[in-house]
């Protein structure tokens, strides 16, 4: 009974061969799988927080940039907390070509036994908020009640648990949907639930650098310009005007943004292609070496009948079957390196990250297979031509 | 020699485990000195990987391939246990940023996962061994 083909007979016989070109085959897969997922990821990010940011300007007290800048609080989850009074919110409002402007409180709950997770806690004002209220209702439609949070995909308590917070128990009641910014990680609450927050941390004995009441505190206001007018200019005279403020465009900082996420795009692309080279060349060097190892193995197989179309279909099979073999391995091992580690590159890159849809991910897997095997395949297109050319009787009397 | 290579692998991955559970793979370590929701989860890997590590050992010293193939099957077991204890068997930290879900889980899961298909392969090549005897 014949167990095994030639090509899979050839192939178990030098398992170091075999193993070598997977190996590599594997790298070419593995390179095209990740890095296409990283890219994607990263623009996914991009738009969801051109989508999720709502906002024109956002004005921010001016020591909000030594202490926790704005930037790194939306994109990479940084906690933190800064106040101002709350009469600039009014002076805002006043500012020409401020359509709404609605206020926001910050504060960061601790690493520590008061708290059961550290997490940025944000408390909006339910009836002028235009930011947070939509993508709070795609989840909860009512308004939240006092103490009443919701949460942020990647803060993992569920709707029905509490958080505390400060020593508060605060019921969970709406998970959001992801948006691979830093607003995943962060809770929020009414503007009530948050001054009764600030309240507690205080009365805990963190200083949070409030002079008198909480209500008269806000941290951030969202503005949103009318149609027409330039939001840098409202920007700039919020920025004149208006002593102890930060105004920032958030086409300023989308812009940022856009061009960190393409240096580091260009730099994964630049990574895969010299990766490519290299295997490419490494193969292309392994099967030319194949010519001069396999000439009297072929020869013989030549004198046995084999026709020059029977073996070079012999040779593309084996490198057909080492580069599926190490593309599958490949793809698997992209999966394994990227998705649990999702948090960790998000992380690292400093930038919105947003895994691609499931369909997405597929259709890259099943390119970056055709484009491994198609590549494997090639590399050994030559040496099939040139070993199927063998004269048998010259290359066994030069071998005697 | 060749029967070895496969306890080697299991050593070095244990050896990772263990020593990586206290350091740069640990739990999350809290501002105030508490202990953290992951630590458990933290001392359970540290556990685990050792029991892997002793298991290795015993491979280097046993022949008969019936010993090794129990030895690659308990070795499976505590992959499979290692890949579940941290967030399934014990508790980690609440929020996707903490060290421990962020580091320590998917490295837990990468690393024995790849021990548990080092057992399986060793397994195999067992009853192979077995066969040809």
């Amino acid at each position: 009974m014949k167990r095994f083909s030639p090509v899979t007979r050839n192939l178990i016989r030098k398992p170091g061969r075999t193993v070598a070109l997977v190996l590599l085959t594997a790298l070419l897969a593995l390179s095209v799988f990740s890095g296409s997922i990283v890219i994607l990821s990263l623009r996914g990010g991009l738009n969801s927080l051109e989508n999720r940011l709502g906002a024109d300007v956002i004005v921010v007290p001016s020591t909000a940039k030594s202490k926790t800048n704005l930037e790194q609080m939306l994109l990479q989850g940084t906690t933190g907390y800064f106040y101002m009074n709350r009469e600039k919110l009014d002076k805002v409002r006043n500012t020409a070509g401020v359509e709404k402007a609605s206020p926001q409180l910050f504060l960061a709950s601790l690493r520590a036994s008061c708290c059961s997770v550290p997490v940025q806690v944000i408390g909006f004002d339910q009836e002028t908020d235009f930011t947070i209220r939509p993508w709070v209702a795609e989840s909860c439609s009512r308004t939240l009640a006092d103490k009443e949070l919701a949460v942020g995909c990647r803060v993992s308590a569920d709707v029905g648990e509490s958080i505390r917070i400060y020593g508060v128990n605060c019921p969970v009641v709406a998970r959001l949907a992801e948006t691979g910014t830093g607003l995943d990680t962060a809770v929020y609450c009414s503007q009530e639930t948050l001054q009764m927050l600030l309240d507690a941390a205080r009365d805990l004995g963190h200083d949070l650098k409030i002079s008198g009441s909480s209500e008269d505190v806000v941290s951030a206001i969202y503005i949103k310009v009318r149609d027409g007018v330039d939001p840098q200019k409202v920007a700039d005279d919020i920025n004149v005007h208006i002593r102890k403020v930060e105004a920032v465009s958030t086409k300023g900082m989308l812009t940022g943004v856009s061009d960190s996420l393409k240096a580091a795009s260009g730099t994964i692309t630049w990574l895969i292609a010299a990766l490519w080279i290299l295997a490419l060349v490494i193969l292309f060097i392994v099967f030319a070496m194949m010519v001069n190892e396999r000439r009297r193995e072929l020869a013989v197989y030549r004198l046995l009948g084999m026709s020059r179309k029977m073996l070079s279909s012999m040779i593309l099979k084996e490198a057909l079957l080492c580069s599926l073999a190490g593309a599958l391995c490949g793809v698997v091992l992209g999966a394994a390196l990227v998705f649990p580690f999702t948090t960790l590159i998000e992380h690292s890159l400093k930038l919105p990250y947003l895994t691609p849809a499931a369909g997405t991910i597929l259709l890259c897997a099943v390119l970056a297979l055709a484009v491994t095997v198609i590549s494997g395949s090639a590399a050994s297109m030559r040496t099939a031509r040139k070993l199927s050319r063998v004269d048998p009787g010259t290359t066994l009397r030069e071998g005697a | 020699m060749r029967k070895n290579v496969l306890p080697v692998i299991l050593l070095i991955l244990a050896a990772v485990i263990a020593v990586g559970a206290v350091t740069f793979l640990g739990p999350c370590v809290h501002e105030d000195g508490s202990e953290a929701a992951c630590a458990k989860a933290g001392r359970a890997v540290l556990i685990d990987g050792c029991v892997l590590a002793a298991l290795a050992v015993l491979l280097f010293s046993f022949r008969k391939p019936a010993v090794r193939s129990v030895l690659f099957v308990i070795a499976l077991c505590a992959a499979v246990i290692g890949i579940l204890l941290p967030g399934t068997l014990f508790p980690v930290c609440k929020m996707d940023v903490m060290h421990c879900r962020m580091v320590m889980q998917p490295a837990m899961i990468a690393l024995f996962g790849v021990a548990g298909l080092i057992s399986i392969a060793g397994l195999v090549s067992e009853k192979v061994r077995s066969r040809k005897s």
